[in-house]
């Protein structure tokens, strides 16, 4: 009797859950075969600043991919589904939520070329670590990272040269803005009416100034100004908020609205998106970081192939088993931004490590993952190369305006050669962190450049370096960095080393295959030696 | 000895530092990814569990204090993917279970008397088979998913409590614990239900044997168990 109904409740149970994975409402793709290509004009239909952008690109003012989605298709599909979420004329597609039943029925249409299957992920990506409550005052240690967050990177420099990002348009993606209609920080940013646009591509409404203040965070590292100091360097730059992320309230992270906010973002003239997003266990394996696989790493290829330049937050899995960078920031045309520990002045401990798949290196460069942001509530210190990425898209912005008729991918390569570790470069830390003195030639604060000694004899390389120039090492010039390159270009070891007293550093010529390349980096000395 | 062996390492190989080493890392190919994991093709993980009685379902079931009624669960969980949509495993698990029974007029178990308390305690060992269903694309994480298995388990150590209060100069309650205890089935065996979003899991368990030999004619413990389980993995 028993076992009869044992075996009658499993057979019960096993169809349910079988009839429900069939039935259950799932994420697809849906591609149509055409568009309408006869009644489009881009004039019309992008802001000024996208055609120029694209001009100064040196891409056309339009292609296939900016033309928009047939709305017949559309309408004809959200008819069909239970939920419709995103439009994206760059893929020709529409994102949908749908049963089995309903999405059979689609595929059926005549000019759907195909359908597919995507996930949701249930956890939230923005990548911040550890946020400390707002504080009325600030402590002085607190104003010196605010000032150090500027000062890494030079940035008083562009102050005081005027370069405030003035005129470049940034599109930051994020979960939340809250209080920056508000807000002191942002005052300037309101009066001058520097928000040009915003939407949240979660709600699909107009509103972005509630929900997670991730966002707020980001912006102020980006254009914050406090009376401390400025948060971020492009103060006068204009912006879109795009609220693309659901955070903690509702947790399913929405790649497809990163999509749409890029495209959106296109429309209405970015030339910068900063997105302190990242896409990491809880969709993708480990070998799915390779800047093709994602949903996200599509968008932003294709934001950099119109022109856009991408900045995205390297990830907080450092420290995780994780561990390697998230996408988007996996995509080689994206600027994936390190975080660097201000006590240390070196990558900081959850900064997620690169290369990605191919030995391409990532982070492209680094900043302060250790910052005072602005909140809804006011000030406070918080961690995660979240707020690196919006100060090298502050300071990308500064480049910009200084040279405006660069190209994206000529931009993204003067922020990398700006940086302090150029051309040495290494997984953690990428170029180092972009410097100021870079694009102004006469204004180069003094470097101290000690005097390394390199013995090659006995078998051995020796590093020295002088007594007199000990001296004058502090935090922020003793780290001497060097890897080992294999012939193919990828590293075979990276190592910082601090150097507090006189004894060598020494490495055995026989422990180097042929073909690897040991390159020793200290205060702009570059050391070479072809094994 | 692990110190000494750290140091030989450091002399035998690359570099000997006579400075302070801030990082340093050693790739193998382009960079190591991981082999191991909660999606990969075998993972096996601890997990412990909290569940209350929850039955009511059944006639035949002995009246109960039901939030104070539960079971504790500690175990190892195997688990073996075969595809996306479809993984199967066993666990074995450890139950200390806690049955605090009503004392009501009708109550027709162990010698029929009321007492002040009365708790039928137990520990298990045992087993459960099962069927993972997992919904969505994921990463290198458990993902959501629904479990149907069977269990057996084996009773390992019981007893049952009594508390009375006793009027004497020096106590005034006493408390009995009976143990080498006849009138329970050397094992019992049910159906498991569990539905999980990673780490975070519910579960429910319906016993289906009789728990009790049937010629004491007892009535029987609720049949039914529930509660959640956190999975020990990252």
């Amino acid at each position: 009797m028993n076992l009869k109904r044992f075996f009658l409740s499993c057979s019960i149970i096993f169809l349910a859950t079988f009839s429900f994975a069939q039935n259950s409402l799932q994420k697809y793709i849906v591609y149509y075969t055409t568009k309408d290509t006869a009644n489009f004009n881009p004039f019309t239909f992008f802001d000024k600043k996208a055609i120029e952008r694209r001009l100064i690109n040196e891409i056309a003012v339009y292609d296939y991919s900016d033309i928009p989605v047939n709305q017949n298709f559309c309408s004809a599909v959200k008819k069909e589904v239970t939920n419709y979420r995103v439009t994206s004329r760059w893929l020709n597609a529409s994102v949908v939520i749908a049963n089995e039943t309903q999405i059979k029925k689609i595929e059926k249409f005549n000019f759907v070329a195909s359908v597919q299957k995507l996930e949701n992920s249930i956890e939230p990506a923005i990548c911040s670590v550890k946020e400390e409550p707002s504080k009325k005052t600030l402590s002085e240690k607190d104003k010196d990272l605010l000032h150090l967050q500027i000062d890494r990177m030079q940035g008083k420099l562009f102050a005081k040269n005027n370069i405030t990002g003035k005129g470049v348009r940034i599109a930051i993606f994020d979960a939340g803005f809250p209080g920056v209609d508000k807000i002191e920080a942002f005052k300037s940013i309101r009066d001058n009416n520097k928000i040009i646009d915003c939407y949240d591509f979660v709600k699909n409404k107009k509103n972005v100034y509630a929900y997670n203040s991730h966002g707020t965070n980001t912006f102020s590292c980006i254009a914050g100004v406090s009376q401390q100091g400025t948060i971020g360097m492009a103060t006068e730059a204009e912006f879109l908020l795009a609220r693309t992320e659901n955070a903690k309230t509702e947790p399913f992270s929405e790649e497809e609205n990163w999509l749409a906010a890029a495209e959106w973002a296109d429309k209405n003239g970015a030339q910068i998106i900063s997105s302190s997003l990242g896409y990491t266990a809880n969709r993708y394996f480990q070998k799915d970081m390779n800047g093709q696989t994602s949903l996200v790493a599509k968008a932003a290829r294709m934001a950099a192939r119109k022109g856009i330049l991408v900045v995205n937050s390297a990830g907080n899995d450092g420290d995780e088993k994780w561990h390697i960078i998230g996408t988007p920031a996996d995509v080689d045309s994206v600027l994936s931004v390190g975080g660097i520990n201000p006590k240390t002045n070196i990558h900081t401990s959850f900064s997620s490590f690169g290369p990605i798949k191919g030995s391409v290196v990532k982070p492209n460069v680094s900043a302060l993952g250790h910052v005072i942001a602005a909140g809804p509530n006011g000030l406070h210190e918080t961690q995660g190369t979240s707020f690196s990425c919006p100060l090298v898209s502050g300071f990308a912005a500064c480049v910009l305006q200084l040279k405006p008729n660069l190209k994206a991918m000529e931009l993204f390569e003067l922020v990398e050669k700006s940086s302090d570790l150029f051309p040495y470069f290494d997984y953690a830390h990428g170029y180092g962190v972009p410097q100021a003195s870079y694009f102004f030639e006469n204004d180069s604060i003094e470097k101290i450049k000690p005097q390394i000694k390199i013995d090659e004899s006995n078998f051995k390389i020796s590093v020295f370096v002088d007594e007199k120039d000990i001296e004058n090492l502090n935090k922020n010039n003793n780290k001497l960095f060097y890897h080992i390159q294999n012939s193919n270009g990828s590293l075979h070891r990276y190592a910082v080393v601090k150097v507090t007293t006189t004894k060598p550093i020494e490495f055995n010529t026989s422990d180097f295959e042929k073909g690897q390349k040991l390159v020793i980096y200290f205060n702009n000395y570059l050391y070479t030696k072809q094994f | 000895m692990r110190f000494y062996l750290l140091i030989l390492f450091f002399i035998a190989n690359f570099s000997v530092y006579a400075q302070e080493v801030m990082m340093d890392v050693k790739m193998e190919k382009d960079t190591v990814y991981s082999k191991k994991g909660p999606n990969m093709k075998k993972f096996s993980h601890l997990y412990m569990g909290f569940g209350f009685a929850a039955s009511g379902v059944d006639g035949d079931s002995l009246t109960i204090n039901y939030g104070k009624s539960n079971d504790f669960i500690f175990g190892l969980r195997h688990k073996i993917k075969v595809n996306n949509f479809y993984s199967f495993g066993a666990d074995l698990f450890y139950s200390f279970r806690n049955t605090n029974i009503a004392q009501t007029n009708d109550k027709k178990f162990a010698t029929g008397l009321n007492h002040r308390k009365e708790r039928y305690s137990e520990k298990n060992v045992g087993a459960i088979i099962y069927n993972r269903f997992n919904f969505g694309k994921r990463g290198n994480k458990i993902g959501k998913f629904i479990d149907l298995g069977a269990y057996a388990e084996v009773p390992i150590n019981n007893a049952l409590i009594t508390t009375d209060r006793i009027s004497t100069p020096n106590f005034d309650q006493i408390k009995v614990v009976r143990k080498s205890l006849n009138f329970y089935n050397p094992y019992n065996y049910g159906i498991s239900f569990r539905a999980g979003i990673n780490q975070t899991v519910l579960f429910a368990n319906y016993r289906l044997s009789n728990q009790f030999k049937s010629k004491f004619n007892f009535a029987e413990l609720p049949r039914l168990t529930a509660g959640f389980q956190i999975g020990l993995h990252q």
